[in-house]
C-alpha cells in the first residue's frame, strides 16, 4: 500500500504546481473564453456564471478580417525559424564546434549562448540598432559605403527577416547545447572505430553522430515547436506586429494585444482568452501529432522493479 | 529458513518469464538455478527479493507468505552479476550501508563490517572507491555487504560470470564454504553447469520459464528427468540417436539401420512400465562411449573430428547420417577418416519419449518433482 | 565526395563565422553604445561614464534600492528558482523514468504538452491564483526573505518561473534517471532502503553532472527572466525586485528614454552571467543524459 503510494509522493510536487499554474488557470482562461469580460466590467460581470456565456468571442476570432493572416504570419514564423535556426543551424553550430579545436568550439558556443542570456529588452534594442536607418543603423553604416541597400529603416523594409533572425538567434543555442553534449556523450570508441575503418569526418557523422542525435533532434523539434507557437515577447519589442497592419502579427501575440494592451480602449480579457484557448489547442494538437509521429510511446522504457 | 515456492508466474506483457514454478528449498540449503540465457533465473530470484511482484502463486519464507512484503521486510543478501556496487560510496560504505539503514549503533557497525570485510579478505581496503578495485576485490565487496546484515537468505546472480576462469575457480569454492559455515538458506542463479554441479547440494533446472526438474546433481547426471536435462547438463553434452525399441523373447532390443544393442533387463522393464513407445531416443554420454577391438564393438564409425581435451580426447564419428562424440583416454590413435568400432555402456543408455521428450526409465515418481 | 574533406574546414569555419558576426557586431555596439554619448553605426560621438552612474548613485532619487541590492535580489531569485526546479524535477522525473503507476506515460506525455500552453495565456488566471495565494496566512506573505509565494513576492515570481521551467527539467532529468543501472538500484532496495532513500542517496549522487547541468541551465534562464517577474510584480517596490525589471526604469513612455544607460545597465546585468557561463560550460556540456531506449 505504502509502495502503491510512493511514486505520487514523488509527483507531489509536481502535481501541486501544475494544478496551480497550468490547470486552474487554463480551465479558467476556458471560460474566461466564453465571456465578454473587459477592464470595463471587471467586478461586475459574473464570468462564472453560465448565464454570461456564448460562443461570440470565437465567432469573432474566426469571422476576423485578418484571421487567415495571421494565420499564416504565425505558420510562416514557425516553420521557417525552427528549420532555419532552431534546428538546423542549432545542429550545424553543434557538429562544427565539435569538430574543431575544443577552445574554438567553446568560443563559438559562449558567443551563440549570448542572446539567450542578453536581458530581452537590450537584446532588442541591439537588433534595432543593428537594423537602424543610414547613418546610426550598423547594417546600413557598413553596406552604405559599400553602395548596397537604400538606407532605410531595415525593420520597415523587411520585418520578417529580422523577426526569424532575433529569435532564431535565440532560439538556436538551445538545439546547439542538447546536440553538442549528446555529440560529446558518444562513447570516444565509437568514433575511434570509425576513425580505424578508414571513415571520413563527413562519414562519421553521417553514420555515427547523426543516429545517435536522433533522439535529441526529436526532443528539440517538439519542445521548440511549442516554445516558438506560444512566443511573443521578442515580436512584440521588434515590431509589435507592425510596421503594416497585422503585418508581422503571430497569434500569440494577438492573444496578448486582445488580452493586456489598450489596444482599441480597453483590455477585453473575455476575447484573449479566446485567442489563447484556440492557440492552446493547436499546441496541443501539434504535440500529440510529434508524439505520434516519433513514436515517444516506444521511447519510453517500462521500469524494471515493481511497486509491491 | 524454509522456501516453498508455488505456482508462481510472472509475465512481462505476453512473455511468460517464470510459467507456474513450484520450488521448496529446504532451510540451510544450497540450490542452484541453472538453465540456458532468458528461461526466467534472475526474474525467479527478484521475485524472491520482491523487486518484482508475482503474476500469480505464492511464496513463502517459512510459513509466512511474503508475496507482499518489501524487499526491505525480507532480510534477504543478494549478489548481483554487475556487483552493483555504489560508486560514490568507499568499501566501507557501501559494506556498512545495510547496517546505517538499519540504525545500527555506530561502534556496532564498525565492529560488523570490519569483521565481514576481514572474512572476505578485503579488509584493507575499506577506504578504497569500487573504481579503484579490481573485478574480484568488487566481487568480494558484494558479497560482504549482502552478508554483513546477517541475511536469512542469500541470492546469488551468477555472481562469478564476469571473473577469469583462475579466480572463478577461487571464489567457488570461498562462497560454498562460506555458506556451509553460515549455513544460509542460499539460491544461487548460474548458466554454468559445473558451477551448479559443484556448488548446490540441489539444482533445479530451468528453461522457457518452466521447471524441467529439481534434485541433486547425481541424479540429475545418472538420471535425467528430459531430453533438455540430459542434454544441458554434463559436459560434453550427451549424444542422441533416435532407434527402434524392441522386446523379444530373449530380452529388449534397440536398433537402428546401422547398429543394434541389446540393453539390461530391468532398464527395458522399466521402459516398458512407462509405456515406452515404438520409436525413442536413446542417450549416451560420451564418456560411455569407448572406442574397442573389431569383435567386441557394437558397430563401426569413421573419424571425423578429433578434439584434444588434456587429460582426454574428445572425438567425433560419423556413421550414416549419424554423428556420435566419445571420450576417450589420450592420446587418441586414430586417423581422420578411418573407420573404427565403437561400444557403448548399456548399462548408462538413457531411453526418452520422444514426443513428451520424457525419460521412460523413470521409477514412480521418484527423483522428480 | 573526394573533395569534400578539403573543403570541408574552411566552409565550416565560415559556416560559423557569418552568422557569428551579426551577434559579434551587435554586441559590440552594445559595448560602445554603453560608453558614449551617441553613436553612428559602430562609431561613438562622444565618450563618457554617465551611463554607468547607476554603479555608484541612484539615478532614482536617495530612497531607491541600490544596484547592487537588486543584484543580490536577482541573485537570490535565481538560486532559488535553480534549487526549486532541479529538486522537484528529479523527484518527478525520477518516479517517470523509474516507478510503476498507472498513467504514467500518459503523465510523461502530458509534461511535454503543458509546454505547449502559451505563459501569455496563463498570465491573467495566475494573476488570480496568486492573488489567492496571497490571502493564505503565512505561506501567502509571512515567509521571511522572499517575502511569501503569493503576488508581488520574490517566492511568487519564483514559483511561476519553476512551474514554466518544469517540463524541460523533467525531461532532461528523466533522460539521467534512464542511464543508471537498474541492478544498483535494485540493491540498494534489498540492502533495506525506501524509494526515497534509494533516490536521495543511492541515485542522486550518481547523475551529478545532470544536476550541475539542469542547474546552470535554469540559473541562466532565471537570471533573464523578464515577462513573469514584469506581470507579477507591481509598483516602485517591484521595479527594484530584479535586474531585469530595474531596467524598466529606464524605459518609460512619459519621459525620453535613456538608450545609452539602458545599454550599461543591459551589460551590468550581461557579464556575471557571462563569467558565469565560461565557467560552467562543460558542465552545461553534459545536459544531455540520453534517454534512449536501453539502460541495464
Ligand atoms: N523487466 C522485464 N521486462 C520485460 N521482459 C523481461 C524483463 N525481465 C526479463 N524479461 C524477459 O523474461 C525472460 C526471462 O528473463 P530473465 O532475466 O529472468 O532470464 P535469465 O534466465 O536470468 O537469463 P540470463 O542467463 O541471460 O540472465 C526473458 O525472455 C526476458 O527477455
Ligand atoms: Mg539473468
Amino acid at each position: 500500500m505504502r509502495g502503491q503510494l510512493a511514486p505520487y509522493v514523488f509527483l507531489s510536487p509536481t502535481l501541486v504546481l501544475v494544478t496551480l499554474f497550468f490547470f486552474i488557470p487554463l480551465v479558467m482562461v476556458f471560460i474566461l473564453s466564453f465571456t465578454n469580460l473587459d477592464m470595463t466590467n471587471f467586478g461586475i460581470l459574473e464570468w462564472w456564471s453560465p448565464a454570461n456565456w456564448s460562443l461570440d468571442n470565437y465567432i469573432k476570432i474566426f469571422t476576423n478580417r485578418f484571421f487567415s493572416k495571421i494565420l499564416g504570419n504565425t505558420i510562416m514564423y514557425v516553420v521557417l525559424t525552427l528549420t532555419v535556426f532552431n534546428v538546423g543551424l542549432a545542429l550545424v553550430i553543434a557538429l562544427i564546434t565539435t569538430h574543431i579545436n575544443r577552445r574554438a568550439g567553446f568560443a563559438f558556443r559562449v558567443l551563440w549562448f549570448l542572446p539567450r542570456i542578453t536581458p530581452v529588452v537590450v537584446y532588442i534594442m541591439m537588433w534595432k540598432a543593428l537594423a537602424g536607418p543610414a547613418p546610426m543603423g550598423i547594417i546600413n553604416s557598413i553596406l552604405g559605403p559599400l553602395g548596397i541597400g537604400s538606407g532605410k529603416y531595415l525593420l520597415n523594409t523587411n520585418p520578417w527577416v529580422f523577426i526569424i533572425l532575433a529569435n532564431g538567434f535565440i532560439g538556436a543555442s538551445f538545439g546547439m547545447i542538447l546536440f553538442s553534449s549528446a555529440i560529446e556523450a558518444i562513447p570516444k570508441d565509437y568514433l575511434m572505430a570509425s576513425k580505424v575503418d578508414g571513415a571520413t569526418t563527413w562519414q562519421t557523422i553521417r553514420y555515427v553522430e547523426l543516429p545517435a542525435l536522433k533522439w535529441p533532434l526529436l526532443f528539440v523539434t517538439t519542445y521548440q515547436t511549442l516554445s516558438l507557437l506560444t512566443s511573443f515577447q521578442q515580436i512584440m519589442l521588434l515590431t509589435d506586429g507592425g510596421p503594416g497592419l497585422y503585418q508581422t502579427e503571430v497569434w500569440a501575440l494577438t492573444a496578448y494585444h486582445r488580452a493586456l494592451t489598450s489596444y482599441f480602449g480597453n483590455t477585453q480579457w473575455g476575447y484573449g482568452a479566446a485567442w489563447s484557448v484556440v492557440l492552446v489547442i493547436i499546441g496541443i494538437v501539434m504535440a500529440v501529432i510529434y508524439l505520434r509521429v516519433f513514436k515517444f510511446g516506444e521511447l519510453v522504457e517500462e521500469p524494471k522493479i515493481d511497486q509491491l | 529458513m524454509k522456501i516453498t515456492i508455488k505456482a508462481l508466474c510472472k509475465l512481462f506483457g505476453k512473455v511468460k518469464a517464470v510459467d507456474n514454478l513450484a520450488l521448496e528449498i529446504r532451510d540451510g540449503e544450497f540450490v542452484a538455478l541453472l538453465g540456458p540465457s532468458g528461461c526466467g533465473k534472475t526474474t525467479t530470484l527478484l521475485m524472491l527479493a520482491g523487486i518484482y511482484k508475482p503474476s500469480s502463486g505464492s511464496i513463502r519464507f517459512g510459513e509466512k507468505v511474503i508475496n507482499h512484503l518489501t524487499p526491505k521486510e525480507r532480510n534477504i543478501g543478494m549478489v548481483f552479476q554487475s556487483y552493483a556496487l555504489y560508486p560514490h560510496m568507499t568499501t566501507f560504505d557501501n559494506i556498512s550501508y545495510p547496517l546505517k539503514l538499519k540504525k545500527v549503533h555506530k561502534k556496532e557497525m564498525m565492529k560488523r563490517v570490519q569483521a565481514t570485510a576481514d572474512m572476505m579478505g578485503i579488509g584493507e581496503l575499506l577506504d578504497r572507491k569500487p573504481a579503484e578495485l579490481s573485478g574480484g576485490q568488487q566481487q568480494r565487496v558484494a558479497v560482504a555487504r549482502a552478508l554483513v546484515k546477517e541475511p536469512a537468505i542469500l541470492l546469488f546472480d551468477e555472481p562469478l560470470s564476469n571473473l577469469d576462469a583462475k579466480l572463478r575457480l577461487r571464489m567457488r569454492g570461498e562462497i560454498k564454504r562460506l555458506q556451509e559455515s553460515l549455513g544460509v538458506t542460499s539460491v544461487y542463479v548460474t548458466h554454468d553447469q559445473v558451477e551448479a554441479m559443484t556448488m548446490a547440494s540441489r539444482i533445479a533446472v530451468m528453461n522457457f520459464g518452466v521447471l524441467q526438474t529439481y534434485g541433486s546433481p547425481n541424479q540429475l547426471y545418472d538420471h535425467p528427468d528430459t531430453v533438455f536435462v540430459a542434454g544441458f547438463i554434463g559436459a560434453p553434452p550427451m549424444n542422441f540417436l533416435e532407434m527402434r525399441f524392441e522386446e523379444r523373447d530373449d530380452g529388449f532390443y534397440l536398433g537402428s539401420q546401422a547398429l543394434e544393442i541389446r540393453i539390461p533387463d530391468e532398464r527395458g522393464a522399466q521402459a516398458k512400465q512407462n509405456d515406452v513407445p515404438q520409436r525413442v531416443i536413446m542417450g549416451s554420454r560420451p564418456e560411455d562411449v569407448s572406442v574397442v577391438a573389431e569383435r567386441d564393438g557394437d558397430f563401426k564409425a569413421e573419424v571425423y573430428l578429433i578434439e584434444p581435451l588434456g587429460r582426454e580426447d574428445l572425438v567425433t564419428f560419423r556413421f550414416d547420417s549419424e554423428e556420435i562424440r566419445a571420450l576417450t583416454p589420450a592420446p587418441f590413435h586414430g586417423q581422420i577418416g578411418e573407420t573404427m568400432s565403437l561400444k557403448l555402456d548399456k548399462e548408462k543408455v538413457h531411453l526418452f519419449n520422444p514426443e513428451t521428450k520424457v525419460s521412460v526409465l523413470r521409477s514412480g515418481n521418484g527423483g522428480s518433482s | 565526395m573526394i573533395v569534400r574533406p578539403k573543403v570541408k574546414p574552411v566552409l565550416a569555419y565560415l559556416a560559423l563565422v557569418v552568422p557569428s558576426s551579426l551577434v559579434l557586431l551587435g554586441f559590440l555596439w552594445l559595448l560602445i553604445t554603453s560608453f558614449s554619448t551617441r553613436t553612428e553605426g559602430l562609431k561613438s560621438l562622444g565618450w563618457t561614464l554617465h551611463n554607468w552612474r547607476f554603479l555608484w548613485e541612484s539615478p532614482f532619487g536617495p530612497g531607491y534600492p541600490s544596484i547592487w541590492q537588486i543584484t543580490l535580489n536577482t541573485l537570490l531569485m535565481s538560486l532559488i528558482m535553480t534549487v526549486i526546479v532541479v529538486v522537484v524535477s528529479s523527484m518527478t522525473g525520477y518516479a517517470l523514468a523509474r516507478m510503476k503507476f498507472p498513467g504514467r506515460k500518459s503523465f510523461l506525455s502530458l509534461t511535454l504538452i503543458l509546454h505547449a500552453f502559451p505563459s501569455v495565456t496563463l498570465l491573467i488566471p495566475i494573476y488570480f491564483v496568486l492573488l489567492w495565494i496571497t490571502k493564505i496566512p503565512l505561506i501567502g506573505r509571512g515567509v521571511p526573505l522572499l517575502g511569501g509565494f503569493g503576488y508581488n513576492t520574490v517566492g511568487g515570481v519564483a514559483l511561476v518561473m519553476v512551474a514554466f521551467q518544469l517540463p524541460f527539467g523533467i525531461w532532461i532529468m528523466k533522460g539521467f534517471f534512464d542511464n543508471i543501472s537498474w541492478d544498483m538500484e535494485r540493491s540498494a532496495l534489498i540492502d533495506g532502503a525506501s524509494r526515497f532513500k534509494v533516490w536521495w542517496q543511492i541515485i542522486m549522487p550518481n547523475i551529478r553532472p545532470g544536476v550541475a547541468a539542469l542547474s546552470v541551465f535554469s540559473f541562466l534562464t532565471a537570471w533573464n527572466a523578464y515577462l513573469i517577474p514584469l506581470t507579477f510584480t507591481a509598483g516602485r517596490a517591484g521595479k527594484s525586485v530584479v535586474l531585469s525589471l530595474y531596467l524598466q526604469n529606464f524605459i518609460s513612455e512619459s519621459v525620453m528614454t535613456e538608450w545609452n544607460a539602458v545599454a550599461a545597465v543591459g551589460l551590468f546585468q550581461l557579464i556575471p552571467v557571462v563569467v558565469f557561463f565560461l565557467f560552467t560550460q562543460e558542465a552545461l556540456l553534459n545536459i544531455y543524459g540520453g534517454g534512449r531506449k536501453g539502460g541495464a
